[in-house]
């Protein structure tokens, strides 16, 4: 019984560590985040800077600090635009069948031929570049997963015993799709989410890239990444950091989201 | 019997391998054309300088010599210039270059008839191209401009090629091989060029690596042995062990201000901006102190035409920006962006350096991140932006480099407007006497920098890398690799 | 066979609608390709011969629907870019991003569904908790991280493999191999992960169910019951991840591709799109498209084949 809260323990006592680090970084970061400093660029970690300096002679710590809050901002609301939508389209489509799901499946599999990058510039050129719109492209493109994912289980419990006695009792669609399927679909959904989250966080970092996403010199882990794999040789802390950080939070997710369907299968 | 044939014919294949000098460069994009008329990308010319030459050529001191033309004479009004063309000049498909061939090509720049030029300068410039006999050819100007010499770099191709994109022929050390879109440019030793004392290698591959660290990790695994254009930090870790050489690049990196817009077109405001922004401090972060300040649109190595001192004109002083921020009206300084193309780190680096530097003065300025592209329609033709960092490519004439801010040039996204500025321009080229020329284009240095049209930051360091048995290297004040000197010991 | 017609005209209506909307953003974004191309040095008689050569002043339907006639006899058009066939130019790079898939797609089915199994068969117990932790690790790693550092320690310093080289097959298969290995085990790695972890939950999913419990109370031993009665369900969500993965390399892995510099269709894509080159872009999403498209419907087919209460629709 224990063992099943292992995961639970685990990916609360990250995210929490995470998430105290973002709340403090409202407040306190040990530097300015974008103080430069021209004598102590590349530094090593030491007492004064924990975790080195980068090119600029910023204190990656404060970096890393004030990172976290895009990090969180990124792959919540991202995987929570992309996970209602996609959630409910997919219920749909895989429930009711018909014309509606080769519809919807239609417009799914659109979305997801669309190539993401493309999709991401075309909205970011059209509504402006910036942290809000790379955020909603980037939910936007994750709702085709949920979809599919939760579609596919739709599709699959509709056929059990369990559906099929609901309706000859007289159950409401909507209720058994939500109140009844939707428990048991619950889990690959949840673990799609915690995929979403770490898909958002690298979208974010792939985006950089291009130019879109968080503009300097505010810092994200993902640009982060970017930026110092030119200087991997001189200064390996600026890519470590970051790099431990991203798989660090999305390490936190998968487990929370393990620990919740644990607890949920339990609950069956 | 077959055996020992089947071996023999491997042990030759695999000498041949050997004993084929090559050198693979790493570059960073694909050519934009093979016809060298149609080219305008200086990354092309990078490589194609090699392949093309013209009556003239560029020499590594930033001279024009003859090339195809065996000497030339100007007539002493500067509008007719004679060339007498080399004897024995061949094309890489083996046939010999006739007057027909040049008169072609002068006349595929100029445009003829119905057809228009692909260069505007000789549109513009060019009154009559006439052959004098078989080895002579006369250019007649209809204006005076004494920067055109420099014009007949332009290359001189076969009249009879079909298709000059798909098969490129021409006249230099090396000829074209293959291009392979997005991977590389292939060319090889021409046996019958007219200097048999060059190419010295076999053949050279232009490999197509856009990734910096891509390109740094090649290099060091021996499968590159030239690496042109390395940042500070790549420099910084070669350092030691490789041959390194670095130069001024006769680039010019600039803070562009749009004068058209406020508070811009307030010359107390752009003072206060030049005022605040330390170069020393730039070219130590971002370039790892690769780099040589600047004060106007001309780097040092222009040696003859640069204005010396101007790079001191506005001494970082954060208290006198100040005070002329508050004579302007904005004691308070005011807030700004500045726009920046995401596929130039360096510029990105640069602008986030100025961002810190504004502060101190009340300027509150934030980064825009666009694409390339975007860059090139929204701030570049469209002109619509506050601030942006841009980096122009050294040329070899001081007028194509001050050009683009003259009242009538059509990119003139500065939005600079002073017809006091075009009169010295234009008149320098009117002048035949050289130290006129250079003090009337130097004059027009000083106005820009006494303007405050933008802030000129640095020309950063061209730094290469070479494998430790290449040697040979010219440095260009031109955006070129000379291939044809180098050599493996 | 009607329904097969249907699928039919549902993937090509699909494959248009992308076509379309592809087009018509092209219109929309700001950027133009004939200064892309040229750039900052170009001359305005090098502009205006580009410019009238490319034609892009007709109007919209007309251009589209014009490509779309050139599809029938296989003529993707010319790139704007590069001044060649497109269908030359995506050619050139698909063995690439193909033999990439392959070896990819190999090491994730090979390694991750048996691990996957493995790890749901011993729940609980210490084999199966660790491999699932590993396996949370994998997923969490960003997989252009994990290309660069394994292609610093083993292009670099180790030199069993060299770094930004590509050979084609035809050239030297063995050298071929070797540098697509690293990208590909950068591109599995993670999806090595996640398809463990898929498996392992939609197996240890099916054994909580009655039917399950049923078997065992007939006597049927482990093997028995898990190979016998709970793959056949278990594996439906997996071969759904598994086909999504499979587009998703298909399509052109562009991060790995750039930190490799392989010359794939990843690469070419986001080259294309930066010079706005849209017969090239438009080129190119139709093949990722119909990779996609054509991919869900074997998914589909699969389902049938499993699990045959599931009707095609």
């Amino acid at each position: 019984m224990k063992r099943k809260r292992v995961s639970l323990y685990i990916g609360i006592s990250i995210i929490a560590s995470l998430l105290a680090m973002m709340l403090v970084s409202l407040f306190y970061t040990p530097y300015p985040v974008t103080e430069m400093n021209r004598n102590e660029r590349f530094a090593p970690p030491s007492a004064k800077h924990p975790l080195g300096t980068d090119n600029f002679g910023r204190d990656v710590l404060s970096r890393i600090m004030k990172g976290s809050q895009t990090a969180f901002l990124v792959g919540l609301i991202a995987v929570s635009v992309g996970g209602i939508f996609g959630v409910i389209i997919g219920a749909i489509a895989g429930y009711f069948g018909g014309i509606l799901d080769e519809f919807i499946m239609r417009l799914m599999d659109a979305m997801m031929a669309f190539p993401g990058i493309l999709f991401a510039l075309m909205f970011v050129s059209i509504f402006g570049v910036g942290i809000r719109n790379t955020i909603i492209a980037i939910g936007i493109m994750s709702i085709p997963s949920f979809a599919r994912i939760t579609r596919s289980g739709f599709i699959q419990h509709k056929e059990f015993e369990y559906v099929k006695n609901a309706r000859v009792k007289g159950v409401s669609n909507l209720r058994i799709m939500f109140s009844h399927i939707f428990p048991n679909v619950l889990s690959p959904i949840i673990v799609a989410a915690s995929m979403g989250f770490s898909s958002a966080v690298l979208s974010e970092a792939a985006l950089s890239y291009l130019g879109l996403g968080i503009q300097p010199p505010d810092p994200s882990w993902g640009r982060m990444l970017n930026e110092s794999q030119s200087f991997i040789a001189l200064s390996p802390w600026y890519t470590i950091a970051p790099g431990i950080f991203i798989t660090l939070i999305v390490l936190g997710f998968n487990f929370l989201g393990d620990g919740i369907a644990d607890l949920q299968d339990r609950q069956q | 019997m077959r055996r020992i044939l089947s071996l023999l014919i491997i042990f030759l294949a695999a000498l041949s391998v050997f004993s084929t000098e090559r050198i693979v460069v790493a570059v960073m994009q694909d050519p934009d054309f093979l016809d060298p008329h149609r080219a305008a990308a200086s990354g092309t010319y990078e490589m194609m300088f090699n392949v093309f030459e013209g009556l003239l050529k560029p020499d590594s001191k930033g001279n024009v010599i003859p090339a195809i033309a065996e000497s030339y004479s100007i007539s002493p009004d500067g509008l007719v210039y004679t060339f007498k063309l080399r004897e024995g000049v061949k094309f890489h498909n083996g046939k010999e270059v006739t007057m027909n061939d040049v008169l072609y090509s002068l006349n595929r720049l100029k445009g003829s008839g119905e057809v228009r030029g692909l260069s505007s300068d000789f549109e513009k410039f060019v009154s009559k191209i006439e052959a004098i006999g078989d080895r002579t050819v006369e250019i007649t100007l209809n204006t005076l401009n004494t920067d055109f010499l420099d014009k007949f770099i332009n290359a001189i191709i076969p009249a009879d090629n079909p298709d000059h994109e798909r098969n490129p022929i021409g006249t230099g050390p090396f000829k074209f091989v293959a291009y392979q879109p997005g991977q590389r440019v292939v060319i090889a030793k021409f046996n019958e060029y007219w200097n048999p004392d060059l190419p010295l290698v076999d053949e050279v591959e232009f490999r197509i690596i856009p990734d910096n660290q891509a390109a740094l990790m090649s290099f060091m695994a021996g499968e590159v042995q030239m690496l042109p254009r390395l940042d500070a930090i790549q420099a910084d870790i070669l350092m030691g062990k490789y041959n390194l050489i670095s130069a001024e690049q006769n680039m010019v990196q600039l803070m562009a201000i749009n004068l058209a817009r406020e508070p811009f077109d307030d010359l107390k405001v752009r003072k206060a901006i030049n005022l605040a922004i330390d170069k020393e401090e730039i070219i130590e972060i971002v370039a790892n102190g690769y780099g040589t300040a600047l004060g106007s649109n001309m780097s040092p190595i222009m040696e003859r035409y640069y204005q010396e001192g101007l790079e001191d004109y506005y001494k970082t002083d954060v208290v006198a920006a100040k005070s002329l921020l508050a004579q302007a009206g904005y004691p308070e300084g005011f807030k700004t962006k500045i726009t920046v193309p995401s596929n130039y780190q360096f510029h990105v680096d640069t602008a986030q350096v100025i961002v810190e530097q504004l502060k101190k003065v009340g300027i509150t300025a934030e980064i825009e991140l666009i694409e390339w592209s975007i860059w090139l329609d929204r701030v570049y033709t469209g002109r619509d932006y506050e601030m942006t960092i841009v980096g122009l490519t050294g040329k070899l004439s001081a007028y194509d480099i001050l050009k683009r801010y003259l009242s009538d040039y059509p990119r003139n996204f500065y939005n600079y407007f002073n017809p006091r500025y075009d009169e010295l321009v234009n008149s320098a080229i009117k002048q035949t006497d050289i130290d006129k020329k250079a003090a009337l284009f130097k004059q027009a240095q000083v106005l820009l920098t006494e303007e405050a049209v933008a802030v000129y930051i640095m020309d950063p360091n061209f730094i290469v890398a070479l494998a430790p048995n290449l040697f040979g290297y010219n440095v260009y004040p031109l955006y070129v690799q000379d291939m044809s000197t180098l050599y493996y010991k | 066979m009607y329904i097969y017609l249907r699928k039919l005209f549902a993937m090509l209506a699909t494959v248009f609608l992308v076509s379309m909307i592809t087009f018509i953003t092209f219109e929309i974004i700001p950027g133009d390709p004939v200064l892309a191309r040229l750039g900052v040095d170009a001359d305005e008689a090098q502009i205006r011969a580009l410019s009238e050569e490319l034609g892009l002043d007709e109007p919209l339907s007309k251009r589209f629907f014009g490509w779309i006639t050139g599809l029938f006899t296989g003529d993707l058009g010319q790139s704007i870019r590069y001044s060649r066939p497109v269908s030359e130019l995506i050619l050139d790079r698909l063995p690439v991003t193909l033999s990439l898939a392959l070896i990819s797609m190999a090491l994730i089915v090979i390694i991750g569904v048996p691990l996957g199994i493995l790890s749901a068969r011993y729940g609980d117990r210490l084999p199966g908790i660790s491999i699932s932790i590993v396996s949370q690790i994998g997923m969490a790693v960003p997989s252009f991280w994990t290309g660069i550092i394994l292609m610093y320690i083993f292009g670099l310093t180790l030199r069993w493999v060299s770094p930004g080289g590509y050979t084609p097959w035809s050239v030297d298969p063995v050298e071929a191999f070797k540098s697509l290995l690293l990208p590909a085990v950068a591109i599995a790695l993670p999806s090595i992960a996640t398809v463990t972890r898929y498996t392992r939950n939609t197996v240890m999913e099916q054994m909580k169910n009655n039917y399950v419990r049923l078997a065992f109370s007939k006597g049927l031993k482990m093997n028995a019951v898990l190979f016998r009665h709970v793959l056949k369900n278990a594996l439906i969500p997996v071969i759904t991840v598994l086909g999504m993965i499979t587009a998703n390399i298909l399509g052109g892995s562009i991060v790995i591709e750039q930190v490799f510099t392989l010359p794939g269709v990843g690469r070419l894509l986001i080259n294309a799109i930066s010079v706005r080159d849209l017969p090239l872009v438009q080129g190119m999403v139709l093949y990722i498209s119909l990779v996609i498209v054509v991919t869900n419907f074997l998914i589909d087919i699969v389902y049938t084949l499993i699990d045959p209460r599931i009707k095609l629709r």
